[in-house]
């Protein structure tokens, strides 16, 4: 499966630079900002290799790293 | 895969390490950092999906292998039980012997031994008698590594003392590293049961033949005989009683009683033919008595010089009268005929023996036998005499079947006997009829 990132940041300025950052090295980005709306992305398509910040807002980054693992296909 | 970004905090650290992400990274970060540690974990997602295909491939592959050895090892057993099946059900005996013992048996084979089941000594199987040419059979198929036929017999049971011929074959084979050896078999008794109804037919057949020749001749010459016969004795006794200084009366009584002796003879003969039993037969009394009764011929009596040369005391041979007095007739009949046209007509009738035979030469004066025809003379329904249905044969001249020398032949062979014989055409044969001292039947 070619590179595909999904980037889990609350922070818009730190997600945004990533975001182009990747964009312009030719690899497709889904930028999110809340556990909600990574997992809705997760379950729509799966991502190689996801970035996630562990300190959001009231959500804790770690209650997505659980189920990003269980949705993996390298699991 | 993931990447965590966070606050330099341990606990979080330790955390990120228990949920195996790949990487961890702390801000504040360069982009090029991120960008890096992306690539590693795309790289070591894509080493584990590979590795995850090649372990679902290497399970698909184990589950086929699994999959065919099992249907291989069912068609195997499928093969195996077809060959036991057909070794089993075919109409012959077989074995399967490893060292010396009966590894396999089939159902013919157990029924020929007339048991159950057997796993043993395969010699416990063998007739006593030939156990030792089957040992030896048995090692040389092992040893030569070759096929072998062998006769021998089975017993059946194991205290019924009863047994079986058999004709068997041995083939090598190799079985689970194991030098073995299968025997074949077959039971032989049906046919030499039907061998010997077929002899018993076939001289039943020249005995019917040969009776009803006799019995008219004998029954003819008792008729003729025995009436006239009892006439003149009964007269001459009365002229004896009369005048019994008369020398010519005593000569007469004593003549009738030597017809009557004749006329006897001729009856115990054919008692003598109606016998199958074995018994001790002389061949010089045989002999004598064949000549009297071809005296009954008047060819024979009047044109045929006879001369007996016969050893005194000749061991007795053991067999059928019958046997022998038709082998003998036989070729005393041909020397006859043989001499039909010759112009000295001299039967000779020699025996002798030594340690081991005892000897019979008839021989003629007769035309001879050319040698072209030596190998057809023993051939059945072969003969240079005219058939006796022959209208064009002159009524005198001998006739023939060509059965005579077949029958002898039967004889021979029964009895295990030597025929020979030396011919110089135009002067005549002497057929050799060789008895061992010893008779069995064979």
């Amino acid at each position: 499966m070619a590179l595909k990132i999904l980037i889990l940041d609350d922070d818009p300025h730190l997600g945004h630079s990533m975001h182009a950052y990747f964009q312009n090295k030719g690899v497709t980005c889904t930028l999110v900002e809340n556990v909600e709306q990574a997992e809705q992305a997760t379950a729509r398509e799966s991502f190689p290799v996801a970035l996630v910040d562990l300190v959001l807002g009231q959500n804790s980054g770690f209650r997505f790293v659980e189920f990003f693992k269980k949705n993996t296909p390298t699991r | 895969m993931i990447i965590i970004t966070g606050r330099e905090d341990l606990t979080y650290a330790q955390q990120a390490i228990r949920l195996q992400v790949f990487d961890y990274i702390t801000k504040p970060f360069h982009l090029k950092t991120v960008w890096q540690a992306v690539q590693n974990a795309y790289k070591h997602y894509q080493v584990l999906l590979e590795e995850k295909e090649l372990l679902r491939k290497k399970e698909a592959y184990a589950h086929q292998l699994e999959k065919e050895v099992r249907e291989k090892t069912e068609t195997l057993k499928q093969t195996a039980l077809f060959y036991r099946e057909l070794a089993n059900e075919i109409p012959f005996g077989i074995m399967f012997v490893a060292e010396e013992q009966v590894t396999f048996i089939n159902k013919m084979a157990l029924k020929i031994c007339g048991q159950n089941q057997y796993e043993g000594p395969v010699y416990d199987l063998i007739h006593a008698d030939k156990r030792k040419s089957f040992k030896r059979i048995l090692t040389e198929t092992r040893q030569q590594e070759q096929s072998y036929m062998l006769r021998f017999r089975i017993k059946v049971g194991n205290h019924t003392g009863q047994s079986v011929p058999v004709r068997g074959w041995f083939y090598p084979m190799r079985y689970h590293d194991q030098k073995g050896v299968i025997i074949v078999f077959s039971d032989q008794s049906p046919l030499m049961e039907s061998r010997h109804k077929e002899r018993r037919y076939k001289t039943e057949y020249f005995k019917e033949y040969n009776l009803s020749l006799i019995g008219q001749l004998a029954s003819g010459i008792a008729h003729n005989l025995n009436t006239p016969l009892s006439i003149i004795q009964g007269n001459a006794e009365l002229l004896s009683l009369k005048h019994p200084e008369l020398e010519e009366t005593r000569l007469i009584l004593r003549q009738t009683e030597h017809m009557g002796k004749q006329i006897a003879n001729l009856i115990k003969k054919g008692k003598n033919e109606l016998t199958r039993e074995r018994e001790d037969v002389d061949l010089n009394q045989l002999i004598r008595e064949e000549i009297e009764f071809a005296r009954a011929n008047l060819y024979f009596k009047h044109y045929i010089t006879t001369r007996l040369e016969l050893a005194p005391k000749i061991p007795l041979v053991n067999g059928v009268y019958y046997d022998f007095s038709v082998c003998i007739s036989a070729l005393i009949q041909n020397a006859v005929d043989s001499m039909y046209e010759q112009e000295t007509r001299v039967l000779t009738i020699q025996t002798s023996f030594d340690a081991t035979h005892i000897r019979l030469d008839i021989r003629d004066t007769g035309v001879g036998i050319p040698p072209e025809n030596h190998k057809l003379i023993f051939e059945p329904f072969y003969s240079t005499k005219p058939d006796y249905t022959d209208k064009d044969r002159p009524l005198k001249m001998p006739w023939g079947n060509g059965l005579g020398l077949t029958m002898v032949m039967e004889v021979v062979e029964q009895y295990n006997l030597e025929l020979t014989f030396e011919s110089t055409p135009g002067k005549g044969t002497t057929f050799t009829l060789k008895f061992p001292r010893r008779m069995d039947e064979h």
